[in-house]
């Protein structure tokens, strides 16, 4: 079982995937990342499951779309919802 | 004789019919995905699901020669009701669900209002959240019949399979991407076939093959490759949910490992996924060593591309010579011609002096244009290289891909015109350039006016038409294409765009054109590029020049096409 992670550790991990596997970095918490184009919606989802599979949550299909994932922060602050609500 | 389903049949109903008498028990489909495991269906239980539906959809009114259309994921249910459609006579099109997209609800929606209206179905089948999606977003829809996989297979008494003449129309594709005006290209049950049979040919399938795909079947490679060519062949046809695929890109390749798999098809950009994205632990203790055919189409390859999947996957058993770049295309049913299996991927580099001053493929040592062999042509396939006017060019001359066969569509629904345009004499014109060399068909470029990202097809028209509805966008002078991006081994959208704005708004402006195209095409712009008025490059007729644009400015989107 994973470790509850707390939302900088998340923030971590996201700009760490970011980094390693799509060469992006320095980016600001709310800069897009589906409109600019810097992520499509296949390394979105792949990016979704990453996460999924560090924080221990499930992530459903429907949830991956730029409501939920268009920036650091928002996709922090559905993760961490997320954990809160116990859905692990 | 194990070819005789195939063979014998006049239409899909046949073949299958025949096939389900021959091996009633075989675990024909397999579908494996992420959460839920493994679930394979015999071939009697895919007859008795189809007949239920059949007779479902006729008790609901359906009549021979309407259209069903299908918005459901790879799955069990979508097997069925597209028989169950083909077997009561109608002619299933199938779209892809929103799980595919990043965009708003409503541009999913308003993609099945367009073809439910281009197409005037007899219903639209799809589960009970998309069902609830198109009810809530989508005008136009309220009078068409919304029906669920479920209650349709729950069939009382089971009518005849509906024969119909060879001739009939089998199924209607519609073309992937954007929103703009669906094009339904539609193909008979000869068509459909001819093009099984020779492909079947070309890859020396048997019953032994077991295919592996996670391809949407709303494409033509999909449904023909990946579907309906291994399953009326006999093979194994294992189907794995495209979502699952984009999720964990490794699901597929251990499902070659689990089930021994031999073929499989994939875009270029899949290929690279794999080459270059899969962490090793991902890859550890697969046995890849069966894989014989892995055809690489619809969109160009890379050399680059397939030498770093090949090298990557060597070690895991996977030959060169599996490694099959392809090419077809939907008005040809699906498929068109195929690198041996039997050689590894060929390509060449050619001079770019002669290719762009006479259009001619000179080979080089030198720098050059690096150029994949996309195969020879399929039997009952012919290609021709032409020039403007039509007349045939000698080899290694660049010109027009015109291709004959025995498969080639009927029409394209309700319009007349544009058939017109691409049927001339019992050939087609594809729209793609290319030259042949030894027989071989090498690709150049295609149709200038597409834009191709992992193997979608997107109109850079739509594209054009949601920057224009942004304010500060001066009217009509947007122009979009795609750039390869060759690490991701695919194309990015990009932008150019003429405003009078300055200064602070123009990041604002940025912002807006971004958001409207992510909104409602589901692609963001990987590079835009805001220009004075007049930084549009526009022909001596006054029109906006894509290709012209691109090349002005190369600091921005790197250098142009060499075609």
């Amino acid at each position: 079982m994973p470790e509850v992670l707390q939302p900088e550790e998340l923030e971590r991990e996201v700009r760490a995937y970011l980094e390693d596997k799509l060469g992006v970095s320095g980016l600001g918490r709310e800069d897009a990342l589906i409109s600019s184009g810097l992520v499509d919606s296949g390394n979105l989802v792949r990016l979704a499951t990453h996460i999924e599979r560090r924080a221990g949550v499930s992530i459903p299909d429907r949830d991956i779309d730029a409501d939920h994932f268009d920036s650091i922060a928002m996709i922090v602050d559905y993760v961490s919802s997320k954990l809160r609500a116990g859905s692990r | 004789m194990s070819r005789d389903p195939l063979d014998r049949a006049r239409t899909l109903t046949d073949a299958l019919e025949a096939l389900v008498e021959q091996r009633p028990d075989a675990e024909a489909l397999v579908f494996v995905d992420r959460r839920e495991g493994e679930r394979s269906l015999k071939l009697r239980d895919l007859w008795e699901r189809a007949r239920s539906v059949q007779s479902g959809l006729t008790a609901r009114g359906l009549r021979p020669g309407e259209v069903v259309v299908l918005v459901l994921p790879t799955s069990p249910e979508l097997i069925a009701v597209y028989f169950g459609a083909v077997l009561a006579g109608g002619i299933p099109a199938m779209l892809s669900t929103r799980s595919h997209r990043v965009s708003d609800a409503s541009v999913f929606t308003s993609r099945v209002a367009h073809v439910v209206a281009n197409s005037a179905p007899h219903s639209v089948v799809c589960e009970a959240d998309t069902a609830s999606l198109l009810g809530q977003h989508a005008t136009g829809l309220s009078s068409t019949l919304l029906l669920q996989p479920g209650p349709l297979q729950e069939a009382g008494s089971l009518a005849t399979p509906v024969r119909c003449d060879p001739e009939r129309i089998a199924t209607m594709q519609y073309s992937s991407g954007t929103t703009g005006t669906p094009k339904g290209v539609r193909v008979s049950h000869r068509a459909v076939l001819n093009n099984l049979r020779s492909m079947r040919a070309a890859f020396e399938l048997t019953e032994s093959d077991v295919a592996v795909n996670w391809i949407p079947l709303f494409h033509d490679m999909g449904l023909f490759g990946a579907f309906l060519l291994p399953l009326l062949c006999g093979c194994k046809t294992v189907l794995i949910p495209t979502m699952d695929f984009m999720r964990d890109p490794a699901i597929w390749l251990r499902a070659f490992d689990t089930y021994r798999g031999t073929f499989a098809w994939a875009p270029h950009l899949a290929y690279a996924l794999c080459a270059r994205r899969l962490a090793d632990e991902d890859l550890e203790g697969l046995d890849l060593s069966s894989w014989r055919i892995a055809v690489n189409a619809s969109e160009p390859a890379l050399a680059s591309t397939l030498r770093d999947f090949c090298e990557r996957m060597a070690k895991y058993g996977f030959a060169r010579e599996t490694m099959c770049p392809g090419w077809g295309l939907a008005e040809a049913t699906v498929f068109a011609t195929l690198q041996s299996p039997r050689q590894a991927p060929r390509s060449e580099v050619i001079d770019r002096e002669a290719l762009v001053r006479e259009e001619t493929a000179r080979p080089t040592a030198g720098e050059g244009v690096s150029v994949v062999s996309i195969g020879v042509p399929i039997p009952d396939c012919t290609i021709e290289i032409r020039d403007a006017r039509r007349r045939p060019l000698p080899e290694r001359h660049v010109g027009k891909v015109w291709l004959r066969s025995n498969a080639l569509f009927s029409d394209y629904h309700g319009d007349e015109e544009r058939t017109k345009r691409v049927l001339v004499d019992g050939w087609l014109d594809t729209g793609d350039r290319g030259y042949l060399a030894d027989g071989e068909l090498f690709f150049v470029a295609r149709d200038k006016d597409l834009i191709l990202i992992g193997g979608e097809k997107y109109v850079p028209d739509d594209v054009e038409a949601v920057i224009n509805g942004v304010p500060g966008v001066r009217a009509g002078c947007a122009v979009a294409f795609g750039v390869l991006n060759a690490e991701r081994g695919t194309e990015e959208l990009a932008a150019v765009v003429e405003t009078r704005v300055e200064g602070d708004e123009l990041s604002r402006l940025a912002d807006d054109i971004r958001a409207a195209v992510s909104r409602s095409i589901g692609l963001g712009i990987r590079h835009l590029h805001l220009v004075p008025p007049g930084g549009i490059e526009k022909t001596t007729s006054g029109k906006l020049s894509r290709t012209g644009t691109r090349n002005r400015y190369p600091e921005v989107f790197g250098a142009g096409d060499a075609a």
